[in-house]
């Protein structure tokens, strides 16, 4: 069986990178406050260190690690019949979705993707929904476009 | 108005607006106390804190409290009017935001009929519809006469009478509407089981509802416990008192009159449970106090469930469940469909209920290759606990978290010998559980999604996970073979990917 060959935008790896900046940043103002409160009240030092450690850990994943294998193992191909996705850091998932059970296309975008001009396609069958993230506004705008003009109105109601 | 007059329906165009029969008042009386309740208990307890409980003003604040509900409730009563045309419902209700629903009879997945005690003793029942969207019921009539219910599937059935699909599915020939004939005059069942009372007995002392009864009675202690140390003086009743065998004969009363309360409320619920097919419709009827009717499209079930649990087992008993998209019942994501039946009898009753899917034989079973997969989790847990309980618990704890690994072993290692699959034209079925035993029926055409997942460990052994996705009442309703052979993995994804034809 063919694997799915697409990449989605390299722009993603930044735009989620800046997320992870930004909950690095709520980290430290959790941990600075943790801190405050220490040192007026007298708790014992070891809870805000292990937390800035902790802070300190997630935040380098976050930003430097999981963007990078996130990207490089998504993958995902809109053929005719059916929509193949291929995703999954620890767990490599492949996930077959048959254009006549999809309901409905989205688009959205949140402000990181609006920043570089990305966009998360996610479309809806009767038993939950599936999204490939991060195609640029052009691309989403396609995958849209084509999967709505694939998935005819389904013979088979529920 | 409140009284239906067929012939005035006849010769109108424009539906009759309809009203609630009046018993149901109460029910919206209720409804009212439900949203009154914190304002008003805010306003009194106010007046009262500030001006003190006197006599006659404080009855006469209560009186006109419990009288504005009334009136709220009888309003809203009023309000709420509905009307029944050719394979469409349209409710109207509230006071102030006026709120209209309609609903068309392609849509419909399940019509409910429920009658409590209060609704028996006036002949009335509480009719709900369900469409595929959505938790709760669109459409919820409390209070209406038999003929009416009639009425309403009579006009939502008219309209679904001249389906293909579900002609196509059971090969029987559609029942014709008889359009012309009184609401009362129904096709009569092509096919019919009733619980025997047997079966019923077996069924209810071997449920699961125990296990609710003591969940409850455990609350209700929890919550009762300073009250009863009071009156029964347990601080004086020390742990050394209560003897060993004392203590057994306690835990054995609670456990007996909790499995005695359970086995009522069994019976109580399934009573006379009843199961119809007409043409493309199913019907289950059940319950001694509560009646409860259930109607619902064939074609909408999406996979059955045949269950055996720990008791039923050794007897040969199984349960059938249905998956129907929209519709749950009370139970999370499937159906009961009948309670009780022999595994003999199986083929038969799919065959008379649910042409479209069969018994599966011929059953894959998973490669020993996949015996560590299953069993590490537990491995990993039962050594955690037992290494926690050395360090921490010293003494007679152990031999528990030893008897725990033990038990946790037992159930990774039945569920790896239960496991298993198989095709048969184009229905896939999946066995699973483990102590309890347990087989999904999917018609390939059901499935929305599927997907296979490897992690690492997986990748080393080329083992695969495979996972389908159907509509059920909540959510999806999702089954998955954890383990199975990579290659295998891939052959079912193909299948499922086949167009059916």
């Amino acid at each position: 069986m063919n694997e799915p060959k697409k990449r989605i935008d390299g722009k993603a790896l930044y735009a989620w990178r800046l997320a992870a900046w930004v909950s690095a940043a709520v980290y430290f103002v959790i941990v600075a406050a943790l801190v405050v409160l220490t040192w007026k009240f007298g708790w014992p030092w070891w809870i805000a260190a292990a937390a800035a450690g902790a802070a300190i850990l997630a935040a380098i994943i976050e930003i430097m690690i999981l963007p990078r294998l996130h990207y490089e193992q998504w993958r995902y191909e809109i053929l005719e019949e059916e929509i193949e996705l291929r995703h999954g850091i620890f767990i490599r998932k492949r996930t077959t979705i048959p254009m006549l059970r999809i309901q409905h296309v989205d688009t959205k975008q949140g402000p990181f993707l609006r920043k570089y001009g990305l966009a998360t396609v996610s479309f809806a069958t009767a038993a939950g929904s599936h999204e490939i993230p991060a195609l640029t506004q052009q691309d989403a705008e396609s995958v849209r476009n084509q999967i709505a003009a694939l998935a005819r109105v389904s013979d088979e109601e529920l | 108005m409140k009284n239906y007059n067929p012939e005035t329906q006849r010769t109108d165009t424009s539906p009759v607006k309809q009203r609630l029969h009046i018993v149901s008042l109460i029910f919206f009386i209720g409804g009212a106390v439900k949203n009154f309740i914190y304002p008003l208990a805010a306003l009194l307890i106010s007046y009262f804190v500030r001006n003190g409980i006197e006599g006659i003003w404080s009855s006469g604040i209560i009186a006109l409290a419990a009288l504005l509900i009334i009136v709220a409730g009888y309003i809203s009563w009023l309000r709420f009017t509905y009307s029944v045309q050719d394979g469409m419902v349209n409710i109207e209700s509230g006071v102030f935001v006026r709120k209209n629903v309609w609903v068309s009879s392609d849509r419909v997945q399940s019509v409910d009929l429920t009658a409590g005690v209060l609704h028996r003793m006036f002949g009335i029942l509480k009719l709900q519809i369900q469409t595929a969207g959505g938790n709760q019921a669109e459409v919820i009539l409390n209070g209406i006469s038999k003929a009416e219910s009639n009425r309403i599937q009579e006009a939502l059935l008219r309209k679904t009478q001249p389906d293909v699909h579900a002609a196509a599915n059971t090969e029987e020939p559609v029942v014709q509407a008889p359009a012309e004939q009184g609401a009362n005059a129904r096709p009569d069942a092509d096919e019919k089981l009733q619980l025997t009372g047997r079966n019923l007995f077996i069924y209810s002392i071997t449920s699961g509802t125990i296990g609710i009864v003591l969940a409850v009675i455990g609350a209700a202690y929890s919550q009762l416990h300073k009250w009863l140390n009071q009156a029964l003086d347990l601080d004086h009743m020390t742990w050394e008192q209560l003897t060993l065998w004392k203590g057994t004969l306690f835990a054995a009363g609670l456990l007996l009159a909790a499995w005695i309360i359970a086995v009522f409320i069994t019976i109580q619920k399934e009573y006379g449970f009843t199961l119809e097919r007409t043409g493309g419709r199913l019907k289950m009827e059940r319950g001694l106090l509560e009646r409860k009717e259930v109607s619902i499209k064939l074609r909408r079930i999406q996979a059955i469930q045949l269950q055996k649990n720990l008791l039923r087992r050794p007897f040969g008993f199984v349960s059938v469940y249905a998956v129907i998209a929209g519709y749950s019942g009370k139970d999370d994501k499937s159906a009961l469909l009948f309670p009780l039946i022999r595994e003999q009898e199986l083929d038969a009753f799919l065959q008379r209920f649910v042409p479209h899917l069969k018994v599966s034989q011929d059953w894959e079973t998973l490669s020993g290759k996949a015996l560590t997969s299953y069993l590490w989790p537990s491995l990993l847990v039962s050594a955690l606990i037992t290494g926690l309980t050395l360090s921490l618990l010293p003494g007679p704890w152990i031999w528990l978290a030893l008897a725990l690994s033990a038990l946790m072993l037992l159930y990774s290692w039945l569920q790896y010998k239960e496991t298993a699959w198989s095709i048969q034209g184009d229905q896939l079925a999946i066995r699973y559980g483990a102590f309890n035993r347990c087989q999904a029926l999917v018609p390939k055409r059901k499935i929305q999604w599927h997907s296979t997942s490897q992690h690492f460990f997986q990748r080393r052994k080329q083992l695969a996970s495979l996972k389908v996705a159907l509509p059920s009442g909540k959510g999806a309703a999702k089954y998955s073979i954890l383990h199975l052979p990579e290659e295998t993995a891939i052959q079912l994804k193909q299948w499922i990917t086949q167009r059916h034809g």
